[in-house]
Protein backbone atom coordinates (compact mmCIF):
# COMPACT_ATOMS: atom_id res chain seq x y z
CA UNK A 1 0.00 0.00 0.00
CA UNK A 2 2.72 2.41 1.01
CA UNK A 3 4.46 1.91 -2.32
CA UNK A 4 1.29 2.81 -4.24
CA UNK A 5 0.60 6.15 -2.56
CA UNK A 6 3.90 7.57 -1.45
CA UNK A 7 4.55 10.60 0.71
CA UNK A 8 5.79 12.34 -2.44
CA UNK A 9 2.43 11.82 -4.20
CA UNK A 10 0.49 12.96 -1.15
CA UNK A 11 2.73 16.04 -0.76
CA UNK A 12 2.23 16.87 -4.45
CA UNK A 13 -1.55 16.51 -4.18
CA UNK A 14 -1.57 18.56 -0.97
CA UNK A 15 0.34 21.32 -2.74
CA UNK A 16 -2.16 21.25 -5.65
CA UNK A 17 -5.12 21.53 -3.24
CA UNK A 18 -3.41 24.45 -1.43
CA UNK A 19 -2.61 26.32 -4.66
CA UNK A 20 -6.19 25.84 -5.93
CA UNK A 21 -7.54 27.09 -2.59
CA UNK A 22 -5.32 30.20 -2.69
CA UNK A 23 -6.37 30.96 -6.27
CA UNK A 24 -10.05 30.48 -5.43
CA UNK A 25 -9.75 32.82 -2.46
CA UNK A 26 -7.76 35.33 -4.54
CA UNK A 27 -10.54 35.46 -7.13
CA UNK A 28 -13.15 36.04 -4.41
CA UNK A 29 -11.02 38.85 -2.88
CA UNK A 30 -10.38 40.33 -6.32
CA UNK A 31 -14.11 40.46 -7.10
CA UNK A 32 -14.98 41.87 -3.67
CA UNK A 33 -12.41 44.70 -3.87
CA UNK A 34 -13.25 45.50 -7.50
CA UNK A 35 -17.01 45.60 -6.84
CA UNK A 36 -16.74 47.64 -3.64
CA UNK A 37 -14.28 50.22 -5.00
CA UNK A 38 -16.15 50.43 -8.32
CA UNK A 39 -19.36 51.26 -6.44
CA UNK A 40 -17.52 54.17 -4.74
CA UNK A 41 -16.05 55.37 -8.04
CA UNK A 42 -19.46 55.13 -9.72
CA UNK A 43 -21.03 57.30 -7.04
CA UNK A 44 -18.33 60.01 -7.23
CA UNK A 45 -17.21 60.35 -10.83
CA UNK A 46 -19.37 62.05 -13.46
CA UNK A 47 -20.68 59.94 -16.34
CA UNK A 48 -18.09 60.91 -18.95
CA UNK A 49 -15.09 60.31 -16.65
CA UNK A 50 -16.05 56.95 -15.17
CA UNK A 51 -14.95 54.50 -17.86
CA UNK A 52 -11.17 54.91 -17.69
CA UNK A 53 -10.94 54.95 -13.91
CA UNK A 54 -13.25 51.95 -13.52
CA UNK A 55 -11.13 49.92 -15.95
CA UNK A 56 -7.71 51.04 -14.68
CA UNK A 57 -8.80 50.56 -11.07
CA UNK A 58 -10.25 47.11 -11.79
CA UNK A 59 -7.22 45.85 -13.68
CA UNK A 60 -4.79 47.32 -11.13
CA UNK A 61 -6.63 45.47 -8.34
CA UNK A 62 -6.67 42.26 -10.37
CA UNK A 63 -2.96 42.60 -11.18
CA UNK A 64 -1.85 43.25 -7.59
CA UNK A 65 -4.06 40.43 -6.28
CA UNK A 66 -2.60 38.04 -8.86
CA UNK A 67 0.99 38.89 -7.84
CA UNK A 68 0.09 38.53 -4.17
CA UNK A 69 -1.72 35.24 -4.79
CA UNK A 70 1.25 33.81 -6.72
CA UNK A 71 3.48 34.56 -3.73
CA UNK A 72 0.91 33.13 -1.33
CA UNK A 73 0.45 30.05 -3.54
CA UNK A 74 4.19 29.35 -3.34
CA UNK A 75 4.11 29.56 0.47
CA UNK A 76 0.78 27.70 0.82
CA UNK A 77 1.93 24.86 -1.44
CA UNK A 78 4.52 24.05 1.24
CA UNK A 79 1.83 24.11 3.95
CA UNK A 80 -0.38 21.92 1.71
CA UNK A 81 2.43 19.43 1.09
CA UNK A 82 3.27 19.19 4.81
CA UNK A 83 -0.46 18.97 5.69
CA UNK A 84 -0.92 16.13 3.17
CA UNK A 85 1.97 14.11 4.57
CA UNK A 86 0.75 14.64 8.17
CA UNK A 87 -2.79 13.63 7.15
CA UNK A 88 -1.52 10.47 5.43
CA UNK A 89 0.54 9.50 8.47
CA UNK A 90 -2.35 10.22 10.85
CA UNK A 91 -4.86 8.26 8.77
CA UNK A 92 -2.61 5.21 8.49
CA UNK A 93 -1.67 5.30 12.16
CA UNK A 94 -4.98 6.24 13.83
CA UNK A 95 -7.46 4.85 11.30
CA UNK A 96 -6.06 1.55 10.01
CA UNK A 97 -9.53 0.35 8.92
CA UNK A 98 -10.13 3.64 7.08
CA UNK A 99 -13.55 4.41 8.57
CA UNK A 100 -14.98 7.53 6.94
CA UNK A 101 -16.27 9.23 10.11
CA UNK A 102 -12.99 8.68 11.90
CA UNK A 103 -11.10 10.08 8.89
CA UNK A 104 -13.16 13.30 9.06
CA UNK A 105 -12.42 13.67 12.78
CA UNK A 106 -8.68 13.11 12.17
CA UNK A 107 -8.75 15.66 9.32
CA UNK A 108 -10.50 18.21 11.57
CA UNK A 109 -7.95 17.69 14.30
CA UNK A 110 -5.02 17.97 11.85
CA UNK A 111 -6.51 21.14 10.29
CA UNK A 112 -7.05 22.71 13.71
CA UNK A 113 -3.51 21.89 14.87
CA UNK A 114 -1.97 23.30 11.68
CA UNK A 115 -4.17 26.42 11.88
CA UNK A 116 -3.08 27.14 15.44
CA UNK A 117 0.55 26.64 14.39
CA UNK A 118 0.15 28.97 11.38
CA UNK A 119 -1.64 31.56 13.51
CA UNK A 120 1.20 31.58 16.07
CA UNK A 121 3.74 31.87 13.23
CA UNK A 122 1.90 34.79 11.59
CA UNK A 123 1.43 36.51 14.93
CA UNK A 124 5.16 36.20 15.68
CA UNK A 125 5.97 37.72 12.28
CA UNK A 126 3.33 40.44 12.09
CA UNK A 127 2.52 41.31 15.72
CA UNK A 128 0.84 44.74 15.71
CA UNK A 129 0.06 44.57 11.99
CA UNK A 130 -2.26 41.70 12.75
CA UNK A 131 -5.31 43.60 13.90
CA UNK A 132 -8.78 42.21 14.39
CA UNK A 133 -10.30 45.61 15.12
CA UNK A 134 -12.31 45.53 11.93
CA UNK A 135 -14.64 42.86 10.57
CA UNK A 136 -12.92 43.02 7.16
CA UNK A 137 -9.45 42.48 8.63
CA UNK A 138 -10.60 39.57 10.75
CA UNK A 139 -12.46 37.96 7.85
CA UNK A 140 -9.71 38.62 5.27
CA UNK A 141 -6.70 37.37 7.22
CA UNK A 142 -8.20 34.78 9.52
CA UNK A 143 -11.82 33.69 9.21
CA UNK A 144 -12.14 33.00 5.46
CA UNK A 145 -8.64 31.47 5.02
CA UNK A 146 -9.34 29.33 8.09
CA UNK A 147 -12.67 28.12 6.64
CA UNK A 148 -10.99 27.36 3.28
CA UNK A 149 -8.06 25.58 4.97
CA UNK A 150 -10.42 23.61 7.20
CA UNK A 151 -12.64 22.58 4.27
CA UNK A 152 -9.63 21.66 2.11
CA UNK A 153 -8.23 19.53 4.94
CA UNK A 154 -11.52 17.69 5.52
CA UNK A 155 -12.24 17.12 1.81
CA UNK A 156 -8.59 16.22 1.12
CA UNK A 157 -8.46 13.96 4.19
CA UNK A 158 -11.63 12.06 3.30
CA UNK A 159 -10.44 11.65 -0.33
CA UNK A 160 -7.07 10.41 0.88
CA UNK A 161 -8.84 8.01 3.23
CA UNK A 162 -10.92 6.72 0.29
CA UNK A 163 -7.76 6.22 -1.80
CA UNK A 164 -5.99 4.40 1.03
CA UNK A 165 -9.06 2.22 1.63
CA UNK A 166 -9.29 1.32 -2.09
CA UNK A 167 -5.59 0.54 -2.28
CA UNK A 168 -5.60 -1.67 0.80
CA UNK A 169 -8.74 -3.49 -0.41
CA UNK A 170 -7.04 -4.12 -3.78
CA UNK A 171 -3.92 -5.19 -1.94
CA UNK A 172 -5.88 -7.63 0.25
CA UNK A 173 -7.81 -8.99 -2.76
CA UNK A 174 -4.55 -9.58 -4.61
CA UNK A 175 -3.22 -11.39 -1.56
CA UNK A 176 -6.36 -13.57 -1.48
CA UNK A 177 -5.98 -14.36 -5.20
CA UNK A 178 -2.35 -15.34 -4.62
CA UNK A 179 -3.28 -17.43 -1.55
CA UNK A 180 -6.08 -19.14 -3.51
CA UNK A 181 -3.68 -19.87 -6.40
CA UNK A 182 -1.19 -21.37 -3.96
CA UNK A 183 -3.97 -23.43 -2.32
CA UNK A 184 -5.09 -24.77 -5.70
CA UNK B 1 -16.43 18.13 -6.71
CA UNK B 2 -16.34 16.33 -3.33
CA UNK B 3 -18.66 13.63 -4.67
CA UNK B 4 -16.11 12.73 -7.36
CA UNK B 5 -13.40 10.15 -7.00
CA UNK B 6 -10.04 11.40 -5.65
CA UNK B 7 -8.39 11.25 -9.08
CA UNK B 8 -11.29 13.16 -10.71
CA UNK B 9 -11.06 15.83 -8.01
CA UNK B 10 -7.32 16.23 -8.56
CA UNK B 11 -7.79 16.61 -12.33
CA UNK B 12 -10.49 19.25 -11.75
CA UNK B 13 -8.20 21.17 -9.40
CA UNK B 14 -5.33 21.03 -11.91
CA UNK B 15 -7.69 22.29 -14.62
CA UNK B 16 -8.81 25.13 -12.35
CA UNK B 17 -5.16 26.10 -11.66
CA UNK B 18 -4.40 26.02 -15.41
CA UNK B 19 -7.35 28.30 -16.30
CA UNK B 20 -6.53 30.66 -13.42
CA UNK B 21 -2.95 31.00 -14.73
CA UNK B 22 -4.29 31.74 -18.24
CA UNK B 23 -6.66 34.33 -16.71
CA UNK B 24 -3.75 35.85 -14.76
CA UNK B 25 -1.62 36.01 -17.92
CA UNK B 26 -4.39 37.95 -19.71
CA UNK B 27 -4.71 40.38 -16.77
CA UNK B 28 -0.92 40.92 -16.68
CA UNK B 29 -0.82 41.56 -20.43
CA UNK B 30 -3.66 44.10 -20.34
CA UNK B 31 -2.10 45.73 -17.29
CA UNK B 32 1.32 46.22 -18.89
CA UNK B 33 0.08 47.17 -22.35
CA UNK B 34 -2.74 49.57 -21.45
CA UNK B 35 -3.46 50.02 -17.76
CA UNK B 36 -0.01 51.00 -16.45
CA UNK B 37 0.71 53.65 -19.11
CA UNK B 38 -2.77 55.06 -18.41
CA UNK B 39 -2.64 55.09 -14.61
CA UNK B 40 0.81 56.73 -14.47
CA UNK B 41 -0.84 59.90 -15.84
CA UNK B 42 -4.50 59.32 -14.96
CA UNK B 43 -6.55 62.43 -15.74
CA UNK B 44 -3.50 64.63 -16.45
CA UNK B 45 -2.75 66.40 -19.70
CA UNK B 46 0.72 66.40 -21.28
CA UNK B 47 1.15 70.02 -20.21
CA UNK B 48 0.29 69.13 -16.61
CA UNK B 49 2.73 66.22 -16.64
CA UNK B 50 5.54 68.49 -17.78
CA UNK B 51 4.50 71.37 -15.52
CA UNK B 52 6.91 72.33 -12.78
CA UNK B 53 5.31 71.97 -9.35
CA UNK B 54 6.47 73.06 -5.90
CA UNK B 55 8.33 70.14 -4.37
CA UNK B 56 9.84 68.96 -7.66
CA UNK B 57 13.23 70.03 -6.37
CA UNK B 58 12.90 67.30 -3.71
CA UNK B 59 12.60 64.53 -6.31
CA UNK B 60 15.79 62.74 -7.34
CA UNK B 61 16.27 61.82 -11.00
CA UNK B 62 16.13 58.04 -10.45
CA UNK B 63 12.46 58.03 -9.44
CA UNK B 64 9.41 56.95 -11.45
CA UNK B 65 7.29 60.09 -11.26
CA UNK B 66 3.52 59.97 -11.72
CA UNK B 67 1.25 62.96 -12.26
CA UNK B 68 -2.50 62.53 -11.86
CA UNK B 69 -5.32 65.05 -12.01
CA UNK B 70 -9.01 65.37 -11.25
CA UNK B 71 -11.66 68.08 -11.69
CA UNK B 72 -13.44 69.21 -8.56
CA UNK B 73 -16.63 71.30 -8.67
CA UNK B 74 -15.59 73.47 -5.74
CA UNK B 75 -13.29 76.39 -5.05
CA UNK B 76 -9.75 75.66 -3.92
CA UNK B 77 -10.64 77.04 -0.46
CA UNK B 78 -13.14 74.20 -0.11
CA UNK B 79 -10.67 71.58 -1.30
CA UNK B 80 -7.70 72.69 0.80
CA UNK B 81 -8.99 71.72 4.31
CA UNK B 82 -9.26 68.04 3.29
CA UNK B 83 -5.66 68.06 2.03
CA UNK B 84 -4.37 69.93 5.08
CA UNK B 85 -5.66 67.24 7.46
CA UNK B 86 -4.08 64.33 5.56
CA UNK B 87 -2.56 61.50 7.58
CA UNK B 88 -3.46 58.47 9.67
CA UNK B 89 -2.71 60.56 12.76
CA UNK B 90 -5.08 63.26 11.47
CA UNK B 91 -8.13 63.06 9.22
CA UNK B 92 -7.13 59.97 7.23
CA UNK B 93 -6.33 59.79 3.52
CA UNK B 94 -9.91 60.03 2.21
CA UNK B 95 -9.28 56.84 0.27
CA UNK B 96 -10.58 53.26 0.66
CA UNK B 97 -10.15 53.02 4.44
CA UNK B 98 -11.51 49.44 4.47
CA UNK B 99 -8.70 48.42 2.13
CA UNK B 100 -6.08 50.28 4.21
CA UNK B 101 -7.39 48.57 7.34
CA UNK B 102 -6.90 45.13 5.77
CA UNK B 103 -3.21 45.86 6.19
CA UNK B 104 -3.51 47.05 9.76
CA UNK B 105 -3.39 50.79 9.03
CA UNK B 106 -6.14 51.52 11.58
CA UNK B 107 -7.38 54.31 9.35
CA UNK B 108 -10.35 56.51 10.10
CA UNK B 109 -11.37 59.07 7.48
CA UNK B 110 -12.78 62.24 9.04
CA UNK B 111 -16.14 63.33 7.71
CA UNK B 112 -15.69 66.86 9.01
CA UNK B 113 -13.04 69.55 8.86
CA UNK B 114 -11.02 69.60 12.07
CA UNK B 115 -9.67 73.08 12.92
CA UNK B 116 -6.80 71.59 14.95
CA UNK B 117 -5.38 69.95 11.81
CA UNK B 118 -5.70 72.97 9.55
CA UNK B 119 -2.27 74.45 10.16
CA UNK B 120 0.33 71.92 9.06
CA UNK B 121 3.92 73.00 9.58
CA UNK B 122 7.07 71.94 7.74
CA UNK B 123 8.52 68.99 9.66
CA UNK B 124 5.14 67.72 10.90
CA UNK B 125 4.89 63.93 10.84
CA UNK B 126 2.22 62.39 8.65
CA UNK B 127 1.71 58.67 9.26
CA UNK B 128 0.60 56.33 6.47
CA UNK B 129 -0.78 53.85 9.00
CA UNK B 130 -0.66 53.02 12.69
CA UNK B 131 2.96 52.11 13.54
CA UNK B 132 3.76 52.13 9.82
CA UNK B 133 5.73 54.44 7.53
CA UNK B 134 5.57 58.18 7.71
CA UNK B 135 6.56 61.32 5.80
CA UNK B 136 7.33 64.83 6.90
CA UNK B 137 5.52 67.89 5.62
CA UNK B 138 8.14 69.52 3.38
CA UNK B 139 6.39 72.62 2.17
CA UNK B 140 2.92 74.05 1.82
CA UNK B 141 1.03 77.18 0.98
CA UNK B 142 -2.54 77.43 2.25
CA UNK B 143 -5.12 76.88 -0.52
CA UNK B 144 -2.35 76.24 -3.06
CA UNK B 145 -0.06 73.29 -2.42
CA UNK B 146 1.05 70.73 0.12
CA UNK B 147 4.08 68.50 -0.26
CA UNK B 148 5.32 65.43 1.63
CA UNK B 149 8.87 64.96 0.37
CA UNK B 150 7.90 65.57 -3.25
CA UNK B 151 4.45 63.93 -3.03
CA UNK B 152 2.72 67.14 -3.96
CA UNK B 153 -0.94 68.13 -3.97
CA UNK B 154 -1.38 71.18 -6.14
CA UNK B 155 -4.60 73.15 -6.47
CA UNK B 156 -5.20 75.01 -9.71
CA UNK B 157 -8.47 76.95 -10.14
CA UNK B 158 -9.73 76.86 -13.71
CA UNK B 159 -12.78 79.08 -13.20
CA UNK B 160 -14.62 80.75 -10.32
CA UNK B 161 -16.17 77.52 -8.99
CA UNK B 162 -13.96 74.70 -10.25
CA UNK B 163 -10.54 73.46 -9.21
CA UNK B 164 -8.09 71.08 -10.74
CA UNK B 165 -6.27 68.90 -8.22
CA UNK B 166 -2.86 67.76 -9.48
CA UNK B 167 -1.02 65.07 -7.57
CA UNK B 168 2.61 64.31 -8.31
CA UNK B 169 4.22 61.28 -6.70
CA UNK B 170 7.87 60.26 -6.82
CA UNK B 171 7.80 56.50 -6.42
CA UNK B 172 10.56 54.55 -4.77
CA UNK B 173 13.97 54.22 -6.36
CA UNK B 174 13.92 51.45 -8.95
CA UNK B 175 17.65 50.75 -9.00
CA UNK B 176 17.44 48.40 -6.01
CA UNK B 177 17.53 44.60 -5.81
CA UNK B 178 15.48 42.31 -8.08
CA UNK B 179 13.19 41.47 -5.15
CA UNK B 180 12.50 45.16 -4.55
CA UNK B 181 11.91 45.68 -8.27
CA UNK B 182 9.36 42.82 -8.22
CA UNK B 183 7.72 44.32 -5.14
CA UNK B 184 7.65 47.77 -6.72
CA UNK B 185 6.24 46.84 -10.16
CA UNK B 186 4.13 43.93 -8.93
CA UNK B 187 2.53 45.35 -5.83
CA UNK B 188 3.49 48.86 -4.80
CA UNK B 189 2.86 50.69 -8.06
CA UNK B 190 -0.66 49.32 -8.82
CA UNK B 191 -1.66 49.52 -5.14
CA UNK B 192 -0.43 53.09 -4.89
CA UNK B 193 -2.48 54.03 -7.93
CA UNK B 194 -5.61 52.43 -6.44
CA UNK B 195 -5.15 54.28 -3.14
CA UNK B 196 -4.05 57.62 -4.61
CA UNK B 197 -6.88 57.76 -7.15
CA UNK B 198 -9.23 56.75 -4.33
CA UNK B 199 -7.83 59.60 -2.26
CA UNK B 200 -8.31 62.12 -5.07
CA UNK B 201 -11.90 60.99 -5.56
CA UNK B 202 -12.49 61.06 -1.81
CA UNK B 203 -11.26 64.67 -1.63
CA UNK B 204 -13.45 65.54 -4.62
CA UNK B 205 -16.51 63.99 -2.98
CA UNK B 206 -15.98 65.79 0.32
CA UNK B 207 -15.10 69.19 -1.20
CA UNK B 208 -18.12 69.12 -3.50
CA UNK B 209 -20.36 68.28 -0.53
CA UNK B 210 -19.31 71.41 1.42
Amino acid sequence: MNKNISNKTVAYNGAIVAIAAVFAYAIIVMLYVIIRSSATIYSIMPKGERGTILLTNGFSIAYSVLIFSLLMAAISSLAGAVGGVILRGSLIYFNPRFIFRKAVIISCFTALSLLILLYILFYALLKDWMTFDYVETFSFWFLIPAIIFFSACIIGGSKLNKTLETLITEHNNNDKVIINKIKK
Amino acid sequence: MWLNTPSEMMSQLKRFIKYTIIFYAIIALVYWVWVRPTHLKWGATTAEMNMKLPGDELISTDRVVTTRAINIKATKEKVWPWIAQTGQNRGGFNSYFWLENLFGAKMVNADNIHPEWQNPQPGDTVYYGKNQGFALVSLFRVNEYYSLGGWTFYLQPFDANNTRLLVRYPSMQVTQSKLMTLYYYGLFEPLHFIMESGMMMGIKQKAERL
